[in-house]
């Protein structure tokens, strides 16, 4: 009895302990954050000629901090488990490109520079965490909030928050208007389709 | 001016009551837009999503991420959209209106006025809406952000020299806050009301179209006593705002392979989080 009553103060003080151990969610941001501004800013590739080669070296950076996996499941929401695996795997695939080639475009001719500011991070009690950050710009900063879950190789983001809008919430309210009429093959094509689209954006 | 300002807030107050939207039973609006997405949850039988939906009543609505297995996440956000028909018509009207008048315009204004004056403009017109936050800052029990409003005001005003420069800006303790009385009635406990897509000013709802109009009567221009001059400077305002915007609604419009949808639970999570600071 006083043996279970051990067990159970010293479990408690493990969990409750557990979030100071694990590498703080913001100390793992900061490294490719960095990374990402540097590849915005690095000269050799200003020459818009070497675009491709910029984007491909930024999804590396990307893929290593996001986890498409866990944004994938929570854009489509309870839809998930009507994909079957290769539909999943496709669309998890097609949605990170989706996501690279959209916002590199966006990102590249929009950033001028600016520092990112790192402001607070806190774990929540689900243990997952919030860190958020400010980018400034001319009229006023931009509020940027980085979603993360602790997965075994460290804290992932899963969804990011731009001035309080969800992007995996935003899109999921578009897939689940789509999805109510078409098929998971029928939006993963829309998806491609549109990539082709940027795709010829970015090079005219 | 009290006397009428007090009619017009009951005005829209009735109004937004008659249009159905009824106001939230407890003191906070996404709250109880929360409850009830458990109660969905809760009825579904799976236990895993019931599990999933219990297990976030304890921590801040603000990070309440885990709805994405719930209905909601089914369906959309929780705000209804009866005016769909009505709201795409305007839809594409103000997205016309945007690429053919608008977006030349501001671009043709921003290559010919230096940044230097638009941006003296922008704080012109900033300033001018001093009294639309003073008053909603006050009507929500934000008494410090009142003071740093009225501080704000006359430091712009004056030293400022007619609200043209920002030397307020620079004093972190008068930093701008954004109140409306959209955000008022938020905070007050009603509840968005139905999605509304207004001609020329853009995606609404039903609550902050009300106060939207009710706001009107804050601002210094709508005692100006001619048509014209209030609708030139509207003019000029929107002109003026836009050049430093072009290409934001392009972006949104081109990260969405649903444009409609990707701009209305845009705005709808954009003000749940306004009326929640």
């Amino acid at each position: 009895m006083k043996l279970n009553a051990w067990a159970v103060v010293l479990t408690i003080c493990w969990i409750g302990a557990l979030p100071v151990w694990a590498a703080a969610p913001m100390e793992e941001l900061k490294g490719p954050i960095d990374q990402v501004v540097r590849i915005l800013q690095d000269p050799k590739y200003q020459d818009k000629s070497q675009s491709e080669a910029q984007r491909t070296e930024l999804m590396a950076v990307i893929n290593g901090i996001f986890d498409f996996q866990e944004i994938s499941k929570r854009t489509i929401g309870r839809r998930w488990k009507s994909f079957d695996q290769k539909q999943q795997r496709e669309f998890q695939e097609t949605f990170a490109d989706f996501l690279g080639y959209t916002y590199y475009q966006k990102v590249r001719d929009a950033y001028q520079g600016e520092k990112v500011v790192f402001l607070s991070q806190e774990v929540l009690e689900n243990g997952n965490a919030v860190v958020k950050t400010n980018i400034p710009r001319k009229q006023g900063q931009i509020p940027l909030d980085y979603r993360m879950i602790n997965k075994k190789e460290g804290w992932r983001i899963y969804d990011v928050i731009i001035e309080g809008v969800s992007l995996v919430k935003n899109y999921r309210t578009q897939f689940n208007t789509i999805l109510g009429k078409e098929t998971p093959d029928q939006l993963i094509s829309r998806l491609k389709q549109k990539i082709q689209e940027q795709k010829q954006g970015s090079s005219s | 001016m009290k006397k009428a300002l007090l009619t017009s807030l009951v005005f829209f107050a009735v109004i937004i009551c008659v249009t159905g939207v009824s106001p939230a039973q407890t003191d906070h609006p996404f709250k109880a837009a929360g409850d009830s997405a458990h109660e969905l949850a809760g009825s579904v039988d799976d236990p895993a999503v019931s599990g999933q939906a219990g297990e976030n009543t304890g921590y801040d609505e603000e990070y309440d991420d885990e709805d994405y297995l719930s209905e909601e996440g089914e369906t959309g956000v929780a705000v209804s959209d009866p005016l769909r028909h009505w709201n795409i018509l305007m839809y594409h009207f103000n997205d016309r209106l945007y690429f053919w008048f608008l977006k030349p315009i501001s671009q043709g204004y921003k290559d010919v006025v230096p940044e230097k004056i638009r941006k003296g403009i922008w704080n012109f017109f900033t300033n001018l809406e001093s009294p639309v936050l003073f008053v909603n800052c006050l009507l929500q029990g934000k008494g410090t952000d009142a003071e740093a409003t009225f501080a704000r005001f006359l430091v712009n005003t004056t030293i400022g020299v007619a609200g043209f420069g920002d030397p307020a800006g620079d004093i972190p303790k008068l930093k701008k806050t954004d109140e409306d009385l959209g955000q008022t009635f938020g905070y007050w406990g009603i509840g968005d009301g139905w999605y509304l897509i207004l001609p020329v000013f853009g995606p609404s709802t039903i609550r902050d179209a009300a106060g939207m109009a009710g706001d009107m009567f804050l601002k210094p221009t709508y005692y100006i006593q001619s048509v014209e001059v209030p609708m030139a400077l509207g003019f000029l305002e929107t002109i003026n705002s836009t050049s430093f915007r072009i290409g934001d609604y392009e972006t949104i419009k081109d990260a969405a392979l649903d444009p409609y949808e990707a701009l209305r639970d845009g705005y709808l999570q954009y003000r749940k989080n306004k009326v929640s600071h």
